[in-house]
């Protein structure tokens, strides 16, 4: 007997791992409760993974040959004030049937438990909360799922393209994304900075602080838009001092850069398995029905780039080859920016309730004085997943890297004075026209094809309106 | 007094060969630049002339012209010898408003840019009115900077030039205008005059 109603009791399960085993607890549609489902993780209640996981012995982690080993072979040095930032990949297929959904449960209930034990300051949703945006009972799943966050932790949410009322097309609106993680659901919070553009709430930030740092997330829609990149940009320029997370849904592949080689919708999670040519990075392409928005390369070139803050950028969505793809990309101010891709869901059993953490190491590197250490975990499997794409180690000196954090001019913002205008243009204008002008290059190289020309001006031109 | 002469001026020898060096250094420009663009600039007089003779403090309007589509902006760098002609001016036209524009009156050089909120095609991309100085015999080639000449379209994409054709300027003397303005006046005149003498000394001899 797997399944017991007790909502303090944990079951191991041994068997049967996706749960298909299980018992039927189906979703009641109209009033589920979140407790009758039994979280089958492995991990007691209160015993922290990382930080001190001496005991329970339950917390396995494979290493990078496969096997498994015990977890706290690998813990990170546990000295100093460490913390953590969970980002839950595409929960979608956690709401297909209620076998699954216990998965989400499961993640939840893991960060709830372990909170304090692993100084979990953040929670980051990668976006596709729900599988079908215009099913309520789904989103009724995933409210109260995830309402298990509230007062526990500072979390966010975001519209991934299964999230819109119609998959993969941003005019069919977000009413039921809106209605159940909308700035209603979050306003209480000190935290919770706001939503926008305008009276839209489709994109939001937060403020939160650990370790001695004052951070921002940004939490951006799939494939956003440049009126939310402006809008995101204002949020960087008035928050110039503090480091920056941005979570977006769309921004990696873990396939082809280069080309939609298939559509979302198609993908079994396996492109080289499928002939597909792999060749991970920043898309360069969009996805979105009517081609509104920014693929993960424009993001970059147009918010992540330019702006010294942005120090990491964490998304979900792909899933060609494993569903997982990192890199390091250098900013226009030569520094570090960590961008990873996770999501689980074409896998067995969708993966079961694989989530990352990013666990912020003082004192804990080897090139650097710091380091983040990023963990592939499931709390149903009890298992960390480690292998080049799922256990990371980033060393950095935080207080260079977090300290760094100086504003930095939008692009076109050629005379710093926090707005692009038509004094922008001009200026660049008279650059061009051999006047006695100094400006910089950067700022200037708008559209930032590396030199400074009547391009720029058009670019410039085109983006009047943005701070 | 102003004489646009094209290929059949008073000094053709000069003028054609200039012209011919203009279009071939074109030519080759282009080769190796943007081939698969076939867009292309170019100066010229007012009625398209691509070569000007004028005398001290004579003034021309030249027009900057792009045979390109989807035009949204311009960048051109013009290069003279300022001992043959000065900019006077920089104006626009129809399609693109007044530039920013320098005139670098020692180095020869003027730089002019606009852009339009639209693309349009095949534009006049401003007009030059410039001012014939120095002596007679001088010339000089109205040429463009082409790495700093550049086409753009309303999404900043930069539109490839292919060609650029520039104009030459050749300054005449005075009495070498007067001649040329009205040939064959002094031989008229003559003919005239000695058709005059020799019908008085034939009246006188009678």
């Amino acid at each position: 007997m797997r399944f017991n109603s007790a909502p303090s009791q944990w079951v191991r399960v041994t068997g049967d791992t996706d749960g298909s085993g299980r018992d039927g607890a189906s979703a009641d549609t109209t009033g589920i409760s979140r407790r009758s489902f039994v979280r089958i993780g492995a991990t007691a209640a209160g015993v922290p993974l990382l930080a001190s996981a001496t005991g329970g012995g339950s917390a396995t982690e494979p290493n990078t040959s496969g096997a498994v080993t015990d977890a706290s072979d690998t813990e990170p040095d546990t000295a100093g004030e460490q913390w953590t930032v969970v980002a839950l990949p595409d929960t979608q297929y956690f709401t297909v049937n209620d076998r699954w959904y216990r998965f989400a449960i499961d993640q939840v209930d893991w960060i709830v438990e372990n909170a304090d034990a692993e100084n979990i300051v953040f929670v980051t949703h990668e976006g596709d909360i729900v599988n079908e945006g215009n099913d309520p009972t789904k989103w009724v799943w995933m409210d109260a799922a995830l309402s298990e966050l509230d007062g526990v932790v500072p979390y966010s949410t975001l519209p991934g393209n299964h999230d819109y009322a119609e998959t993969g097309v941003r005019r069919s609106g977000l009413d039921a994304y809106t209605t159940y993680f909308g700035a209603s659901r979050f306003d209480g919070y000190e935290w919770f900075g706001g939503t926008g553009p305008g009276d839209e709430e489709a994109n939001s930030y937060q403020l939160f602080s650990a370790g001695g740092y004052d951070f921002l997330h940004l939490a951006l829609e799939w494939e956003p838009r440049d009126v939310t990149l402006q809008w995101a940009q204002s949020v960087l320029n008035r928050h110039p001092e503090r480091p920056t997370l941005l979570t977006t849904h769309s921004y990696l592949t873990d396939g082809n850069a280069e080309r939609d080689t298939r559509g979302d919708e198609e993908a079994d999670g396996d492109e080289e398995a499928d002939g597909g040519e792999l060749n991970p990075g920043r898309t360069r392409y969009v996805q979105e029905a009517d081609g509104d928005g920014n693929g993960g390369e424009a993001v970059w070139r147009k918010l992540v780039e330019p702006n010294a803050q942005v120090f990491a950028v964490l998304c979900g969505h792909f899933h060609e080859n494993d569903g997982e793809y990192h890199q390091t990309s250098e900013n226009r101010d030569g520094l570090t920016v960590y961008e990873l891709l996770a999501n689980y869901q074409a896998r067995e059993a969708t993966g079961f309730d694989r989530l990352r953490l990013l666990t912020f190491v003082p004192d804990g590197g080897e090139d650097a004085p710091d380091r983040i250490e990023v963990h592939t975990y499931s709390p149903h499997l009890a298992e960390y997943e480690v292998n080049a794409d799922s256990h990371i180690s980033f060393d950095l000196d935080f207080e260079d890297r977090f300290s760094a954090s100086l504003p930095s001019r939008s692009p076109g913002d050629v005379d710093g004075d926090g707005d692009v205008d038509d004094d922008d243009v001009e200026l660049v204008q008279r650059y061009l026209a051999d006047r006695d002008v100094e400006l910089d290059r950067d700022v200037a190289d708008a559209n930032r094809d590396g030199e400074v020309d009547i391009t720029d001006v058009v670019e410039i031109a085109n983006e009047r309106g943005s701070r | 007094m102003t004489r646009l002469t094209g290929s059949a001026g008073r000094r053709p020898a000069v003028a054609v060969a200039v012209t011919v060096a203009l279009v071939v250094g074109a030519i080759v420009s282009s080769a190796g630049v943007v081939a698969a663009d076939d867009a292309s600039v170019r100066v010229t007089g007012a009625d398209g002339g691509t070569s000007l003779e004028g005398t001290d403090g004579e003034r021309f309007n030249l027009t900057v012209t792009a045979n390109a589509t989807n035009v949204s902006a311009y960048q051109a760098v013009l290069a003279y010898d300022p001992e043959v002609v000065e900019v006077v001016s920089v104006s626009g036209t129809d399609e693109f408003d007044d530039p920013v524009a320098n005139v670098d009156e020692e180095g020869g050089r003027v730089a002019f840019n606009q852009y339009r909120s639209s693309t349009v095609g095949d534009p006049a991309l401003a007009t030059l009115t410039v001012e014939v100085v120095g002596s007679g015999g001088n010339w000089t080639p109205i040429a463009f900077v082409e790495s700093e000449t550049e086409l753009s379209d309303d999404v900043a994409r930069e539109r490839g030039i292919g060609r650029f054709d520039g104009l030459t300027v050749t300054v005449v003397s005075e009495a070498d205008a007067t001649e040329a303005v009205v040939p064959g006046f002094g031989v008229t005149t003559a003919l005239a005059a000695g058709a005059t003498t020799y019908g008085y000394l034939y009246w006188r001899r009678r």
